[in-house]
């Protein structure tokens, strides 16, 4: 990307190298020919509105659906993938378009609506986050500009818990046990989103982070369908080999605490640190 | 100045807990850490440390960032750093990624639903990306339909933007002032009321309907 310019012997400091080409393209050619990739259907209709200069709230439907039509055209001729979701919407392009066409309705008692409302709020609302986005990739550019050190801290001691530890069969008791009490409840059965890995991890991470220590049948409950509790589970057994979480239960057949251990790095490196640390003394004295 | 032997000053120490750190480290750490100042002190300290830093033209600098405070390279300096590391450069977010982050941002907690709402899109891939990368988190589940995942920001986001807290985001501009201008931009054209509507391709104005 940047190596069109090595950088000289002090590489130039001024200039903003990776936006200039992005910005390059986003200049208005005269040629109809639009590459930059577009997010979607509402990211395309909003560079026709710009390249047509109207504005959102008056768009003249029929000439921006015909150029619409022949963006994905475009499109397909250069073999591009033309996502669904550019189709839904050339669709509902050509339905306000003909309504346009209808003489307003007979006894228009209350004001009709016009035909693009709902497009145009949705045109607003995703311009509202497309300038959004485009503040924080400059705040995104500065941060990029200054490092910092490599190394990773270690801040935090997880206090030492008294716990004993458990085995990976106890752990699969567990959740038999859990599993075999998910009754076969009236549930009404609706399209779950299923759960990524690192959906479920995140999702255990954010609620042992408010409590640190969890009960591991409570920690499931969290999860709804058989098939997200196994994820669950799964992502539980890669949190323990990760060192993030550890398992431990206060006597045998005693429930089973997940706790959090944060990022440590390893339980010796720990104990390393605490043992062989002399408590820094009077530091307060802050004496010439 | 010179160091003895003795105990650092505080200033020292503070200097070392925070190049000791590659984290963000928050005013209450370095108090408890300290165990003598209190926190107005500390909080001088620190403020006196930035400022020397930026006036003696270091190349580092003291700075505000998520929430605590972390010794950062100087912004000039970075081309130097880029070229020595190189490769160990983290990818910027993409278009969609960026897209994506700023409606959780500004929206958290949001689902993933209402998110693709918005873009008009499917915003898996990059909800998955802004996952891997620790800047977005699963802050639970939605009460609604399905219970969907809500997805909120992430400490690190803070540090990525280089802000110090969510209120720092430059602000999102209001629909409701959206939708005036565009109320005031109705009342002025008064076009000839489209006793035809215009049906013509090369659509001028598609005005018709009130």
């Amino acid at each position: 990307m940047t190596d069109e310019k090595p950088p000289a012997n002090p590489p130039s400091t001024a200039g903003q190298p990776q936006s200039a080409e992005s910005a390059a393209a986003e200049d208005r050619l005269p040629m109809r020919v639009l590459l930059p990739a577009f997010e979607g259907p509402l990211d395309l209709l909003l560079h026709l509105i710009q390249q047509n200069e109207i504005e959102i709230v008056d768009i003249p439907i029929a000439k921006i659906t015909r150029q619409y039509l022949e963006t994905l055209d475009l499109m397909r001729e250069l073999d591009l993938e033309v996502a669904g979701e550019f189709l839904v919407m050339a669709a509902t392009l050509m339905r306000i378009k003909s309504r346009m066409l209808l003489p307003p309705a007979i006894t228009a008692e209350e004001e009709e609506e016009d035909p693009r409302e709902g497009l145009v709020r949705q045109l607003l609302e995703y311009r509202r986050f497309k300038e959004a986005s485009r503040e924080l990739e400059k705040l995104e550019g500065d941060r990029r500009l200054r490092f910092d050190r490599g190394a990773p801290a270690q801040l935090e001691d997880p206090d030492a818990s008294e716990l004993l530890p458990v085995s990976l069969f106890r752990l699969l008791d567990a959740l038999k046990n859990v599993l075999a009490r998910q009754a076969p409840a009236p549930v009404h059965t609706i399209v779950a989103e299923t759960i990524r890995l690192e959906e479920a991890i995140a999702l255990i991470e954010t609620h042992l982070r408010d409590r640190s220590r969890a009960l591991f049948e409570e920690m499931l409950d969290l999860f709804v369908t058989r098939l997200e509790k196994i994820t669950a589970f799964l992502g539980l057994l890669e949190m323990l080999k990760a060192g993030t979480i550890q398992v431990a239960q206060e006597d045998l057949f005693g429930p089973i605490w997940v706790e959090w251990r944060g990022d440590a790095i390893s339980e010796d490196e720990l104990s390393d640190n605490a043992d062989d640390e002399p408590a820094p003394q009077a530091l307060h004295a802050e004496e010439e | 100045m010179t160091p003895t032997s003795t105990t650092p000053s505080t200033q020292q120490i503070l200097e070392s807990l925070l190049f000791a750190s590659d984290a963000p480290v928050g005013l209450a750490t370095l108090v408890e850490v300290l165990d003598g100042p209190d926190e107005a002190a500390v909080l001088s300290e620190l403020q006196a440390m930035a400022r020397d830093l930026e006036e003696s033209v270091r190349g580092v600098a003291l700075v505000e960032i998520a929430g605590g405070w972390q010794l950062l390279s100087r912004k000039e300096c970075a081309p130097w750093i880029d070229r020595m590391l190189r490769s160990r450069r983290k990818v910027r977010l993409s278009r969609a990624g960026l897209e994506t982050l700023a409606i959780v941002a500004y929206k958290q907690p949001v689902t993933k639903v209402e998110i693709d709402g918005i873009r008009g899109v499917d915003s898996s891939g990059s909800l998955h990306t802004l996952l891997e990368r620790g800047l977005v988190t699963i802050k639970g589940r939605s009460k609604g339909v399905g219970r969907p995942l809500v997805y909120a920001t992430s400490a690190d986001f803070l540090s990525y933007m280089g802000i110090n807290d969510l209120a720092d985001l430059p602000e999102l501009k209001e629909l409701s002032a959206v939708l005036e201008e565009r109320e005031r931009l109705e009342m002025e054209p008064v076009d000839a009321e489209a006793s035809v509507p215009a049906e013509a391709v090369s659509g001028g104005s598609g005005e018709g309907a009130a």
